[in-house]
């Protein structure tokens, strides 16, 4: 989403050793890097889309004959 | 760039992007019913439509997202590696398109079981945590992109110094 229309960023500084990168950047990577840890923490622990292990509901909703069926409370079947 | 093909680029790169947050959320909706409808039919036509909105509209809007902003920033004085808030929105929409290209294939796989008949086992717990995280990082991404918070990188420092250097040999 740039817009050259609004570029309006003071020049660095001309002398000595390049500007340090600014706070907001190293905020930005710290709550990156906590999502991204929590992300991989789901995962690992098996926090997965679809199928979490409690619900198992056969097709049509009914329960199925021959292979476990678990339904849980409330379920429109 | 001239100032007219900005525009038009800027046009494109910005309905692709607002489209592809919009596309994310319908998808978000589908997978809450997903996650929390008791009604089978309901969790399967979920499925179904995610895995339908995932291809059809949030993939090409995210690749078409991810092109014309090279494209923006490669044909304006922004460039690339410049300005931390650029880098940065790259990084991040680079980081966004990998995951969904590596995450649609589970969800085509889920919708695949949910159409087969006696298999809709699968299809509870609905698909949350990526599509949330992605509507967050989109909606990071719009705000840098909107207030372009302050920052030049070294080398953007190095192009500014060397710009300097040239425009005043040539004075």
């Amino acid at each position: 989403m740039t817009n050259p229309d609004e570029e309006s960023q003071p020049d660095a500084p001309e002398h000595g050793a390049p500007p340090p990168a600014p706070r907001w950047v190293k905020v930005f990577a710290i709550v990156l890097g906590i999502i991204l840890l929590s992300v991989i923490i789901l995962h690992a622990t098996g926090h997965r889309m679809g199928g979490h292990g409690g619900h198992r509901i056969s097709d049509h909703g009914q329960h199925s004959s021959g292979r476990t069926a678990m339904i849980a409370p409330g379920d429109n079947v | 760039m001239s100032p007219e093909w900005r525009k038009l680029w800027l046009v494109v790169h910005l309905a692709l992007s607002v489209g592809w947050i919009g596309a994310v959320v319908a998808y978000l909706v589908l997978g809450v019913f997903a996650a929390t409808s008791n009604d089978v039919e309901t969790v399967r036509a979920a499925w179904i439509a995610m895995d339908l909105t995932g291809w059809s509209a949030i993939v090409p809007l995210a690749i078409g997202s991810l092109l014309t902003g090279l494209i923006m920033s490669l044909g304006t004085p922004w460039g690339l590696f410049r300005y931390y808030w650029v880098l940065v929105t790259l990084a991040l929409t680079v980081f966004c398109v990998v995951i969904l290209l590596l995450h649609m294939p589970s969800v085509s796989a889920v919708a695949r079981t949910m159409r087969a008949a006696g298999s809709l086992r699968d299809g509870r717990g609905g698909d949350l945590l990526h599509p949330s995280l992605g509507l967050m990082v989109l909606l990071a991404i719009m705000v840098l992109n909107v207030y372009k918070p302050q920052g030049v990188t070294p080398y953007g420092w190095r192009k500014q110094r060397e710009r300097r250097r040239a425009a005043e040999r040539n004075a």
